[in-house]
């Protein structure tokens, strides 16, 4: 019997706490998000699940979290190493910051720029979003955040889920969890942020505007682009170079024709392992005592607040540009200038077809995109150049 | 001249207030800084990618005259040896089938005719 009651004490029962049992609805709540409204289930199913791992209370004395690093201890008069825990080696992708990268590997591999470069004007959008990126910035500094921690919540509005986490590994590490998860929520609720804020900003005759087809882009353009665009972004923001680096690399891998395998390779199996690592590792990190914060819900309004003002200046920022060109753009796809790709791209033709069924404005849109992820990522080097 | 510019335009960027501020001890007003320096310097990064592709068409066209590009796609180019020898095996082998089924066809169709292979 006492060995009974012993053991009861060491399951996790005796020792959940109201945090963890709350923190594993919100896992639970994130996998039924993913599983009957399809919001981001490639990234909601493992953060969801992540969560629920690493809030499952753990026996004293065993490591077994992310946090249980390796790490070296005197006994008896020797220096011993102590191995960290399983957890906390997938972790290591995300504290030494090596996932992001990775991420951008693969969506370089995966992205066409050909929208872009037949309509170059569009690529403003990417950097007028990213106003939303230093106004909540400056909306951290004046709730008290440190500078470091200001530069790694505003950069939630980039709507760059690897982004963030890259930016928040070198400036907050202590914020990352939060950081991550609100970035990536965001990212998942585009479709339901962004819509009315781009109905408030625009007319309906704004929102009927049809644009010109793209023209047909090169594949001497293609290849040259990613070699020139990463020499003007990184000696502009060498910060930038870790991420956009991988990301044009990628792209190459696709552009330049004679390595299709390995591009086949970066954009299929190389990035769904890391996404599963990255999913999985930052869910695991959320254990409710380190996440159940009231900075916590401090960094989750201020990211909605940052997500709300980039789509705002991308909109407000196409509109704008309107004044000067006699071939307008229709302001919805300033939209998609924060960098959630391609889902702000999708909710630029969706909201614009529910105004007129056959415009269709997801190629145009698709330019903003990806000249956001281009901007997110400079704000993000130009940040952590700034404030290391 | 263009790296002139650039000076010039970084000198009013804001770089130098973000300097002047720390020393200063003016959080607010680095704060700042640092938010207007930072979209300026996202700005200034699209626009130089917006002025480069711009240009790019004008670029390519005029190395075109010299270098003209090739419509072929260069993966079908990489070795061609080895994918002739991959078509007269699958023509090879399609050949066969085929005469094989037209054989057993002309066989259903005339069970008492003779067949010299």
């Amino acid at each position: 019997m006492d060995i009974l009651l012993e053991f009861l004490k060491t399951t996790g029962f005796a020792s959940l706490s109201l945090g963890n049992a709350m923190m594993i609805v919100i896992g639970i709540i994130f996998i039924g998000l993913a599983i009957t409204k399809d919001y981001e289930p490639l990234l909601l199913v493992p953060i969801g699940m992540g969560i629920i791992v690493g809030n499952i209370p753990v026996i004293q004395g065993m490591s077994m979290s992310v946090y249980d690093d390796h790490r070296w201890a005197m006994e008896d008069g020797n220096i011993k190493y102590l191995p960290g825990s399983v957890l906390s080696y997938v972790y290591m992708g995300i504290s030494y910051g090596f996932y992001p990268p990775l991420i951008f590997l693969g969506i370089g591999a995966m992205t066409d720029f050909s929208t872009m470069l037949s309509n170059p004007k569009l690529t403003l959008l990417g950097a007028a979003a990213q106003v939303g990126v230093f106004l909540t910035f400056l909306g951290a500094l004046y709730l008290d955040f440190t500078f470091q921690e200001a530069g790694a919540i505003g950069i939630i509005g980039g709507a760059d889920g690897p982004t963030a986490i890259f930016l928040a590994s070198k400036l907050a590490p202590d914020l990352l969890g939060a950081i991550a998860i609100a970035a990536y929520s965001y990212m998942a609720l585009v479709p339901v942020i962004q819509p009315p804020i781009m109905r408030l900003l625009t007319t309906r005759d704004e929102r009927l505007i049809r644009m010109k087809p793209p023209r047909k882009v090169s594949k001497r353009e293609k290849m040259i682009f990613p070699i020139a665009a990463f020499l003007i972004c990184t000696m502009i923001a060498p910060g930038a170079i870790v991420l956009l680096g991988m990301l044009f690399f990628g792209n190459l891998l696709k552009e330049s024709l004679v390595t299709e395998r390995l591009a086949n390779t970066a954009r299929t199996a190389f990035i769904d392992i890391v996404t599963i690592l990255l999913g999985f590792s930052v869910g695991a990190s959320t254990q409710a005592d380190t996440f159940l914060r009231p900075q916590s819900l401090l960094i989750f309004a201020l990211g909605a607040l940052s997500f709300a003002i980039a789509t705002a200046g991308g909109v407000l920022f196409a509109k704008f540009m309107n004044l000067f060109l006699t071939e307008k753009i229709n302001p919805l796809v300033g939209a998609a200038g924060v960098s959630a790709v391609p889902d702000s791209a999708r909710v630029v033709q969706m909201v614009g077809q529910q105004e007129d069924p056959h415009n269709f404005l997801l190629m145009h849109a698709m330019a903003p995109n990806v000249a956001g992820v281009i901007g997110s990522a400079v704000a993000a080097g130009v940040l952590w150049a700034v404030l290391t | 001249m263009l790296t002139a510019n650039l000076i010039l335009l970084i000198a009013h960027s804001g770089w130098l207030w973000v300097n002047t501020a720390s020393v200063l001890g003016n959080t607010s007003g680095r704060a700042v800084a640092i938010a207007v320096t930072g979209m300026l310097i996202v700005a200034c990064a699209l626009l130089l990618i917006c002025v480069f592709i711009s240009l790019l068409p004008r670029i390519l066209a005029a190395v075109a005259t010299i270098w003209p590009e090739v419509d072929e796609p260069h993966a079908s180019t990489a070795h061609p040896e080895s994918l002739a020898l991959d078509d007269d095996a699958v023509l090879a082998a399609i050949g066969f089938v085929l005469h094989h089924r037209l054989q057993e066809q002309s066989r259903i169709s005339n069970p008492n005719a003779t067949t010299t292979t």
